[in-house]
Parts: C-alpha cells; sequence; structure tokens
C-alpha cells in the first residue's frame, strides 16, 4: 500500500505535470482564450445574444411595440429611455432586446437546417456513383448561379412575410453554398485512409455517410457556417429592412433601421443604434468563423 | 482552352433555366388571383373565366411554364402592375443607373482590395498587417445598408459635403461632375464590405503561394526578387480574379441594391423596394430573372478569365 504512494510520488517526480513547468493552472476557457483570443470573444458576443433574446422578457424595461405620443423623439440618456424614443415613441432599448430574437431565429434555425441537409448531400453524394455527383454538382451549379439576394426577396416575396417564411427564405439562400463546403470536404475524405479501411472492412454506405463521412464533415462545415451566419444576419435584417420580413409593430433590427430614416435629420441615433447591434452580432460570428478556419487550416493563421 | 470555353459556355443554360424554372415556381406560390389584378376587383366571372382561358391558367403547369419560357425568349417579362408598362423597359432603364454605381463601387472595391491585400502580405506580421486584418474584419460586418445612413447623416446631413442622395440635381443638366458628386457616398457604402473581403483573400492567396516550394528554387538560383514577386503574383492571381468576380456579382447584385433604397438611387434596387411596397409582383419576377442572367454571366466571364491565366482549371 505505502510502496504504491511511494511509487506515484517518484514517478510525479520525475515527470513534472506540464503546469507546473509552465506556471499557474488554465482552465479550458484559459488555453482558448491563449490559443484565439479572436474566437473567444467571438462566441461570448455570441453568447451575449443569446442571452438578451432569452431573457428579453426580464431585461427590456417597457413594451417594445407600444409608445406614447408625448415620449416622441426622447434622445438618449432621458431618464426612462437610455437609449432614447423612435418616431413613435417606443423605447429603443426594448425593442433593440426584442429585436435580437428574430436575428438570432433566422441564422439559428436556417444555419441548422441548411447545414444539415448540406451535410446529409454532401456525403450521400460522395458515397453513391458518378449519377449521384453529376446531379449534386450540376444542382449545384444552378443554384449558385442565382443571385442569393434576389433569390431571398423573391423568395420571401412569394410566401409573403413573416419569421417562419424568413426562416425559409434564408435557408434556400444558404442551402447550396453549405452543400457545396460539405461535398468538397467530402472528397477530400474519401481519400483518406480511414475510409478506406472502413470500405475494405465491409462497411455499408449508410454506416459510412454516418459514421465516417458526416462526423469528419462537421468541423469545416461549422467554421463555414459562421462566416456565413454574419452574411445572413446582415441580409435577414436587410429583408425586413425592404418589408418583406418582421411586420410592425413587432421589433426588427432592419425594420428599425428603415423606420430611423425618416427622422435621420433630426435622431440620427432612431436609425443608427439598430445598427450597432446588427453589426456587433456580424462581428461576432466572423470572429468565431475565422478562428474556427484557422484552427481547421493553420496555413491561412492571420 | 477552346474546349473548356464552350463546356463553359454551354452550362450557362441549364443555369439560367433553372433560374427560370425556380422563378415560375415561386410565381404559382405568390398571393393573389392574376385576373383580379388585370380586370380589376368589379368584373364579372365569366369575364375571369374568360381571361382564364385565353392566359392559359387551366393549362397543366409544365405547358405554364414552356409558355411562359416562350414569352421570356421574345423578351416579354410581363406587365408591371405599378408602372403600367413592360417590365424589360422598366428594368432596362433603371439597369443603367445600377450599373454606373455597382461598377464605380466595383472598381473601388476590386483595385483597393488589391492593393491593400498585397501591402498586407509584403507586411506580413507588422502593424500595418494587422491593423489591416483587424478594421477589414470589422468594416466587412457592416450592413450596407445601415452604412449608408451613417455616411449620410455625417457627410450630406452634418457637413452638408455631398448629397443625400438621388442620382442628378435636380436643377441644371445631367453633367459628369454633378455624377460623381452623387456617386462618392453611395459607392463608398456598396464598396467597403467587398473591398475588405478582396483584401483578405489577396492576402492569404500570395501568403499562400510565398511558401511553395518553386519560390525557393528561384531564390536558390538567385533569381533578383522583384522578379520571385511577378512570379508569387502571376500564381495566386486566378484565386485573386475569382474571388474579385464573385464580390462584383454579390456587389452589384446584392449590397448595390439595399444602398440604392437608401440613396434614393434610381436603380433595379429601388424599383425592387417599390414593387414590394406595392405587390407588383411581375416586376419582381421580372427583375429576378434579369438579374440571374446578368450574375450568370458575370461568373461565365470570370471562370473563363481564370481558366485563361491558370491551365489547371482547363482540365
Amino acid at each position: 500500500m505505502s510502496e504504491q504512494v511511494l511509487g506515484a510520488e517518484v514517478v510525479a517526480a520525475a515527470f513534472p505535470p506540464r503546469e507546473v513547468v509552465q506556471g499557474p493552472r488554465h482552465g479550458w476557457l484559459g488555453r482558448t482564450w491563449r490559443r484565439s483570443p479572436a474566437g473567444v470573444v467571438g462566441a461570448g458576443i455570441l453568447l451575449f445574444f443569446v442571452a438578451v433574446a432569452v431573457l428579453a422578457p426580464v431585461l427590456s424595461p417597457s413594451d417594445p411595440t407600444v409608445g406614447s405620443t408625448a415620449d416622441r423623439l426622447a434622445s438618449p440618456l432621458t431618464a426612462g429611455h437610455i437609449l432614447g424614443t423612435d418616431g413613435q415613441g417606443r423605447d429603443i432599448l426594448s425593442r433593440l432586446i426584442w429585436g435580437s430574437r428574430p436575428s438570432l431565429i433566422i441564422v439559428g434555425a436556417s444555419v441548422f437546417v441548411a447545414g444539415g441537409i448540406g451535410l446529409v448531400v454532401g456525403a450521400v453524394a460522395a458515397v453513391t456513383g458518378r449519377l449521384g455527383r453529376t446531379l449534386v454538382t450540376r444542382a449545384l451549379d444552378v443554384l449558385l448561379g442565382l443571385p442569393p439576394v434576389m433569390l431571398a426577396i423573391l423568395v420571401a416575396a412569394s410566401i409573403g412575410p413573416g419569421l417562419r417564411n424568413m426562416v425559409i427564405a434564408i435557408t434556400l439562400v444558404m442551402i447550396a453554398p453549405m452543400t457545396r463546403i460539405a461535398y468538397q470536404s467530402a472528397t477530400v475524405i474519401k481519400g483518406l485512409p480511414y475510409v478506406e479501411a472502413a470500405v475494405a472492412a465491409g462497411a455499408k454506405r449508410r454506416h459510412l455517410v454516418a459514421h465516417q463521412f458526416v462526423p469528419n464533415m462537421l468541423a469545416p462545415v461549422l467554421a463555414y457556417a459562421a462566416s456565413i451566419a454574419s452574411l445572413m444576419v446582415v441580409l435577414g435584417a436587410g429583408l425586413s429592412f425592404v418589408g418583406l420580413g418582421i411586420q410592425p409593430p413587432q421589433a426588427d433590427w432592419g425594420r428599425m433601421i428603415n423606420d430611423g430614416r425618416l427622422v435621420l435629420p433630426v435622431a440620427p441615433y432612431v436609425a443608427t443604434i439598430p445598427g450597432v447591434a446588427l453589426f456587433l452580432l456580424a462581428v461576432g460570428c466572423n470572429l468565431l468563423g475565422d478562428s474556427l478556419r484557422d484552427a481547421l487550416d493553420p496555413r491561412l493563421r492571420t | 482552352m477552346r474546349r473548356y470555353a464552350l463546356g463553359r459556355i454551354l452550362m450557362v443554360v441549364p443555369v439560367v433555366l433553372g433560374a427560370t424554372l425556380a422563378v415560375f415556381v415561386l410565381t404559382q406560390l405568390a398571393p393573389g388571383d392574376p385576373t383580379a389584378t388585370l380586370l380589376g376587383p368589379n368584373a364579372s366571372d365569366a369575364a375571369r373565366e374568360s381571361l382564364r382561358r385565353s392566359l392559359g391558367l387551366h393549362d397543366p403547369l409544365y405547358v405554364q411554364y414552356f409558355h411562359y419560357l416562350g414569352h421570356l425568349l421574345r423578351g416579354d417579362l410581363g406587365r408591371s402592375i405599378e408602372m403600367r408598362a413592360p417590365v424589360l423597359t422598366v428594368v432596362g432603364d433603371r439597369f443603367g443607373s445600377t450599373l454606373v454605381l455597382g461598377v464605380t463601387a466595383g472598381v473601388v472595391a476590386i483595385v483597393g482590395g488589391v492593393a491593400l491585400g498585397m501591402l498586407s502580405a509584403v507586411r506580413q506580421g507588422t502593424v500595418t498587417d494587422r491593423a489591416t486584418t483587424v478594421v477589414s474584419l470589422f468594416l466587412m460586418s457592416m450592413p450596407a445598408y445601415w452604412l449608408s445612413i451613417v455616411l449620410i447623416y455625417v457627410f450630406a446631413v452634418q457637413f452638408r459635403w455631398f448629397p443625400t442622395g438621388q442620382m442628378h440635381s435636380v436643377t441644371g443638366g445631367p453633367t459628369l461632375s454633378d455624377l460623381v458628386w452623387h456617386l462618392v457616398l453611395p459607392a463608398t457604402a456598396a464598396a467597403v464590405a467587398p473591398l475588405t473581403i478582396i483584401a483578405r483573400v489577396t492576402r492569404s492567396a500570395l501568403l499562400e503561394v510565398a511558401s511553395a516550394d518553386f519560390l525557393l528554387a528561384l531564390r536558390a538560383r538567385g533569381v533578383p526578387e522583384r522578379r520571385v514577386l511577378r512570379h508569387t503574383v502571376k500564381n495566386a492571381l486566378p484565386s485573386i480574379v475569382t474571388m474579385c468576380g464573385l464580390q462584383f456579382g454579390y456587389l452589384l447584385l446584392g449590397s448595390a441594391l439595399f444602398v440604392e433604397i437608401v440613396f434614393n438611387w434610381p436603380g433595379i434596387g429601388l424599383q425592387t423596394y417599390n414593387a414590394v411596397a406595392s405587390r407588383d409582383f411581375p416586376m419582381i419576377a421580372g427583375i429576378v430573372v434579369v438579374s440571374s442572367v446578368v450574375f450568370t454571366l458575370i461568373n461565365l466571364a470570370v471562370d473563363l478569365l481564370t481558366a485563361a491565366l491558370d491551365p489547371r482549371v482547363r482540365v
């Protein structure tokens, strides 16, 4: 018994743990921070907005859809309205907080759905024969030949406004680029020894897709999704800006920016404040996307 | 090269067909009865029925699609409900303004982006490089429509250096200097994001080539640094050209549309905005068809140019 403990001590002395040599112990967060501060900041920004969206009923100081004409265009830092009020006397901070919901829901849902479709289609195309590959690449050529903003506007105009239809429109725009990335990484994986080994061991196509391809395609697809998410945040708010997205009086950042254009000369903060929120969310996505891509492909590291 | 070019040009056909199919399917989903829009709400049922017959609305969908294609091939994109004019005439009229804005912004983005990216790559790791990387990350995250509003407030409302919108002054003839004066702010707003993206891609394309073995071999043979740089640029050029073309397409038929709306620029973006507001569906569909054709042609030009620069693509 005592011999074993003594043995452990000797081993520990002979091989000091790394943190003893390298200084104070760092947790997972600390290690990640040292490897990629930008990624941690980006993830932090995203988490912040998610928290704001989830806690909107608690955080929001007043009703985002009701204003009083007496309080019209109060400047920021007015008592009761930290960020001021808009042209209808509605509290901008409250509208900003509630407006985070549509932006996050649209991006989250469309990344999830388009990413899922892309992973499955990409992997299946890689394991099926030439016909499957030709079909997928040709379909991608056609879909990628459509200008994305125009496609989103056309879809949203056809199926009508509202949150659910915006998710559909943005998802349709994202499917082609996500599938392309997924398919590209699937073709890379196809030539790797472990896939060959699985095939040699008699793995069925379904097993290949579910256990060899999709798990290994996840990382590059996720990194791409984070970068493209910033564009989709801007595009989603852009649809509302054009009048095809969230309908008044519901709060949406794109809508708020467009409403603020009317009062720009007298109250510039009405249009600019929601833009700052939109910008920060896009920066968060870009930071996260960049650091994920760097982690996967060290050649591009900045 | 000739074989590749021919195959690539033929690829335009399925892409454009796919675009028209997408527009046709989505038009079917659009709410509203076409006979009600054409005849007004007070038309008799018999009049509607005969119009449905003459429009072929009772035909199977694939027949209707071929009818639609036939009209498109004859340049008939339908009639705008709001403007009471052929869609093609209106779109053709507005597209010129979009091109003026889009091409100006595109040239600024490509020239500026490539220059900035080269500077960043040559000075890799220095303060210039790091600052460029950080600033470009922020700039590329800015929504063009929001940046337009900020530019208008600062430079048009506060300083009064530039007009708040429109393409020409109300008074006086459309002179070039007047146009340039109106172009500065919207072109800047549309150029910023693609410029930074092009700069990033230029930088990483150059750095990727810079670590290639053949450059080491050139240096070992005593080739002067200027010529080594030329080889580097030449090998990085295909991916830079591809990205520039892609960004130009996204700019012309993407962010510039939003910029047009904010600046009241009389192009297809503003037209789309008005068509959405007045539920002018034939107009929206027509704009999408024309934009898809333009987008496809831009992509074709980029692919052919890349193939001319890089023999590996032609296989």
